[in-house]
C-alpha cells in the first residue's frame, strides 16, 4: 500500500517533467511527431508482443493475466483477465494508454477509463497476415513508433510462408485438439486461432464446423488427419501425443496415429488471433509438414 | 438458542456496522485515497465547485463513478438477496430454502445465459432491427426473472406446496441439475465470446456497477420490499401452517403467488446486474432469526440491511485481496456460505429424516 501511495504522490510531477521534455523535443525537432505515451497497459498476449516489438517496452507499466512476458523482462503488475478488467486496479497504475484486442472489456470499464482520460486502442483479432500488418500500423501510430522494420520483417515472413505453402505438394489434413482424460477430444474448427495458424502453415483443417466442438469416435476416423496438433500447455500431460493414443485408441487407425505425427503448438501463439509468434510457429509447422 | 436481541440493540448495531462497512468500502481500493480526500472528493463530485477542493479530478471520478455506485449496488443486491432468502424461508417454512440451493438462481442463470448466447451477438441485433436495440438492456433482467419465476413455481409444486422439505430439497437438486444441463447445452452452442461471458457472469461480480444498474436494482428492491413487508403479519401466520393461516383470514393462495412472483422478480434483477452470488440469502435471514427471532416484521427489513452489509464486506475483500486485479465476489460468498449450509444441515439432520 505504502509503495503505491508513494508512487501516486510522485506520479503527477514525474509525468509533467516527461511531457515538458516531450514538448521540448517537439519544438527542437519541429515536426508533427505523435506524442509518445509514457505509461502503457497492454491486455492480451499478442498485443503485448506487438508493443514490445515496436520498442515501447520501456513504457509498459502493467499487463493482463493472459500475457506472458519474455523471461528477461522486468516484473510488471498484472491487472486481471483482459475480458474482466477492474477499473480501479487499472487507474491505480495511472496509465495514459490501454491497448488490447477487440474483446477487451467489460464495456463499462472501458467507458469509465475513457472518461478519466485514458486513451484506449482496441485492435481487431487478426485472422490473416494483412490484418496483422494493419494492426501493426495502427498500433505504431498510437505509440508514436516507426513500424517499417517490423512490417518489413512480417511481410518477409508472410512471403516465405506463401512460398513454402506453394511448395507443399499435397496440403496435409490437420486436426487441432484439446484433450481431457476420459472426456474425449475437442477439435478447433473455423473461426478459431488454430484454424488461422493451420491455414498459414499450409495445412487444411480436418474439421469444418465453427468453434471448438467435441468429436465423436466415428467422426474421428472419417477425418483422416495427417497431423494432430495440441497446445504446448498440454504437451506434458499428453506425453507429447503418446497419451492421446492411450486415451483414444481409434486414433491409431488415422494416418497421424500410424506415423505418430503429433506436434505441440506454443499456446501463447494461439491467443487473441494471429500475432508475431504465430508466424514463427506457422513456419515451424510448415517445415514439419514438408519434412515428412 | 434462546438468546434474543431487542430492537434497541440490534437496529443501531446493524446501522452502525453498515456505516462503518460503507466507509471502509469507500476508503479502500487499488488507488490509495486518504480519508479526508474521500470526503472532500465525494462532495466535489456531487456538487462541483461547492468547495475549493484540491482533490485530483481522477480521485473524484474514482469515488463518484466507481466506488460509490459499486457500494450502493452491493448494498442493494445484498439486501435483495437477504430479503428473497427470508421470504423464501417463510414460504417454504424451512431455513434451508436459499434461492441458490433450491435452484431459483440457476433458473435465472439459464434465462440470462440464453440471452448472452442468442441475443447479444451483432447478428441478432441487426436481425431484429431498431426496436431490439431499444429493449436490449431489458432483455437480460427479463429473461433472468422469467427463469427464476418458473423454477420457483416448479420447486414449490414438486415440494408438495412447500410441505415436504425433503421433496423440496430433492426438487432443488433436480432443477439445479437440469439448469446445469441447459447451461451446458448453451455452452456447447455458444461461440468463444459468449462462452467466456457466461463463465465470468456465473462467478458473480459487482464490477459492472453503473448508475443505471444501481437505479434499476434500487427500483426493483423498493417495488418488491414494501408490499412484502406490509404482508409480514400474513407471513407470520403462514409460519403456523397453511390451514391455520387460512383460518386467521389470510388469502394463502394469493399470498404465495405474490411471494413467488416478487422473489423471482427481485432475484432476476439481482442476478442480471451482479451474476450469481450465492448463500447470502441463506446465511443472512438465518442469522437474523437467531438474533431477533422469526417475526417477519423485523426479519424482512433486518435481512435487507444485513444482506447489504455482508455483500459490501465480501466485495471490499474481493476488490482488495488480489489488487490490482479483482476476484469474483460470488466465489468469496460461496466460500463463506457453503460451510454454513453444511452446519445447518448437520443441525437439522434429525428433523429432516
Amino acid at each position: 500500500m505504502q509503495q503505491i501511495w508513494n508512487r501516486m504522490k510522485k506520479a503527477p510531477l514525474w509525468i509533467s517533467c516527461k511531457s515538458l521534455l516531450a514538448a521540448g523535443t517537439l519544438l527542437v525537432a519541429g515536426n508533427a511527431l505523435a506524442e509518445t505515451p509514457e505509461r502503457i497497459v497492454s491486455a492480451g498476449h499478442s498485443v503485448t508482443e506487438l508493443v514490445l516489438a515496436l520498442g515501447a517496452g520501456d513504457s509498459l507499466i502493467a499487463v493482463d493475466s493472459s500475457t506472458r512476458l519474455p523471461a528477461d523482462f522486468r516484473a510488471l503488475p498484472v491487472v486481471g483477465y483482459y475480458r474482466q478488467l477492474p477499473v480501479e486496479g487499472l487507474l491505480a497504475q495511472n496509465p495514459e494508454l490501454l491497448v488490447g484486442g477487440e474483446h477487451m472489456g467489460p464495456p463499462n470499464t472501458l467507458t469509465l477509463l475513457e472518461n478519466s482520460g485514458v486513451n484506449i486502442l482496441q485492435l481487431p483479432e487478426a485472422e490473416n497476415g494483412d490484418q496483422l500488418l494493419e494492426n501493426i500500423g495502427q498500433l505504431a501510430g498510437v505509440l508514436g513508433k516507426n513500424a517499417d522494420e517490423i512490417k518489413a520483417s512480417v511481410t518477409g515472413k508472410l512471403a516465405s510462408l506463401r512460398a513454402a505453402r506453394a511448395n507443399l505438394a499435397n496440403p496435409p489434413r490437420i486436426l487441432f485438439v484439446r484433450a481431457q482424460q476420459g472426456r474425449g477430444l475437442k477439435a478447433a474448427g473455423t473461426g478459431t486461432s488454430p484454424d488461422s495458424l493451420i491455414e498459414l502453415a499450409g495445412g487444411v483443417n480436418a474439421v469444418d464446423f465453427a468453434g471448438y466442438k467435441a468429436l465423436s469416435d466415428e467422426a474421428l476416423l472419417q477425418l483422416r488427419p495427417d497431423w494432430i496438433l495440441f497446445s504446448s500447455d498440454q504437451a506434458e500431460t499428453l506425453n507429447n501425443g503418446a497419451a492421446l493414443l492411450e486415451w483414444q485408441p481409434l486414433l491409431k487407425l488415422t494416418p497421424a496415429g500410424k506415423k505418430q505425427a503429433f506436434l505441440a503448438v506454443d499456446g501463447f501463439a494461439l491467443l487473441g488471433g494471429l500475432g508475431l509468434s504465430s508466424l514463427d510457429e506457422a513456419k515451424k509447422l510448415n517445415e514439419k509438414f514438408a519434412g515428412k | 438458542m434462546e438468546f434474543r436481541l431487542s430492537d434497541k440493540s440490534l437496529l443501531p448495531a446493524l446501522i452502525a456496522l453498515l456505516l462503518v462497512g460503507s466507509c471502509v468500502s469507500l476508503g479502500v481500493g487499488a488507488i490509495a485515497i486518504g480519508w479526508r480526500e474521500v470526503l472532500v472528493g465525494l462532495m466535489d463530485w456531487s456538487w462541483p465547485g461547492l468547495l475549493d477542493s484540491d482533490v485530483p479530478q481522477q480521485h473524484a471520478l474514482v469515488l463518484g463513478e466507481i466506488r460509490l455506485p459499486r457500494l450502493l449496488l452491493g448494498l442493494i443486491v445484498g439486501g435483495t438477496l437477504g430479503l428473497c432468502g427470508a421470504v423464501m424461508q417463510g414460504l417454504f417454512r424451512n431455513p434451508l430454502a436459499d434461492p441458490g440451493i433450491i435452484g431459483v438462481s440457476a433458473g435465472a442463470g439459464v434465462g440470462a445465459a440464453f440471452v448472452l448466447v442468442f441475443a447479444s451477438g451483432t447478428a441478432a441485433a441487426t436481425l431484429a432491427g431498431g426496436l431490439f436495440q431499444q429493449v436490449h438492456w431489458l432483455l437480460l433482467p427479463a429473461a433472468a426473472s422469467l427463469g427464476g419465476a418458473f423454477t420457483t413455481w416448479l420447486v414449490y409444486r414438486l415440494g408438495d406446496r412447500g410441505k415436504s422439505v425433503v421433496m423440496m430439497l430433492l426438487a432443488g437438486v433436480a432443477i439445479n441439475a437440469l439448469a446445469g444441463a441447459a447451461i451446458g447445452l448453451l455452452n456447447y452452442v455458444a461461440d468463444d465470446r459468449a462462452l467466456r461471458d457466461i463463465t465470468l457472469w456465473q462467478m458473480g461480480s459487482l464490477g459492472g456497477a453503473t448508475w443505471s444498474a444501481v437505479a434499476m436494482a434500487a427500483a426493483v428492491l423498493l417495488v418488491v420490499a414494501i408490499p412484502l413487508w406490509r404482508r409480514a403479519a400474513a407471513l407470520n401466520a403462514l409460519l403456523l401452517g397453511e390451514s391455520e393461516a387460512r383460518h386467521l383470514g389470510v388469502d394463502v393462495v394469493r399470498l404465495k403467488r405474490l411471494m413467488i412472483l416478487f422473489t423471482a422478480l427481485a432475484m432476476g434483477a439481482a442476478v442480471s446486474v451482479a451474476g450469481m452470488i450465492g448463500f447470502i440469502g441463506l446465511v443472512v435471514p438465518h442469522t437474523i432469526r437467531l438474533l431477533r427471532g422469526p417475526d417477519h416484521r423485523f426479519l424482512l427489513p433486518y435481512s435487507v440491511l444485513a444482506g447489504g452489509l455482508l455483500l459490501v464486506v465480501a466485495d471490499t475483500a474481493a476488490r482488495t485481496l488480489v489488487s490490482p486485479a479483482e476476484m469474483p465476489v460470488g466465489i468469496l460468498t460461496a466460500l463463506m456460505g457453503a460451510p454454513f449450509f453444511i452446519y445447518l444441515l448437520w443441525q437439522q439432520r434429525r428433523q429432516i429424516f
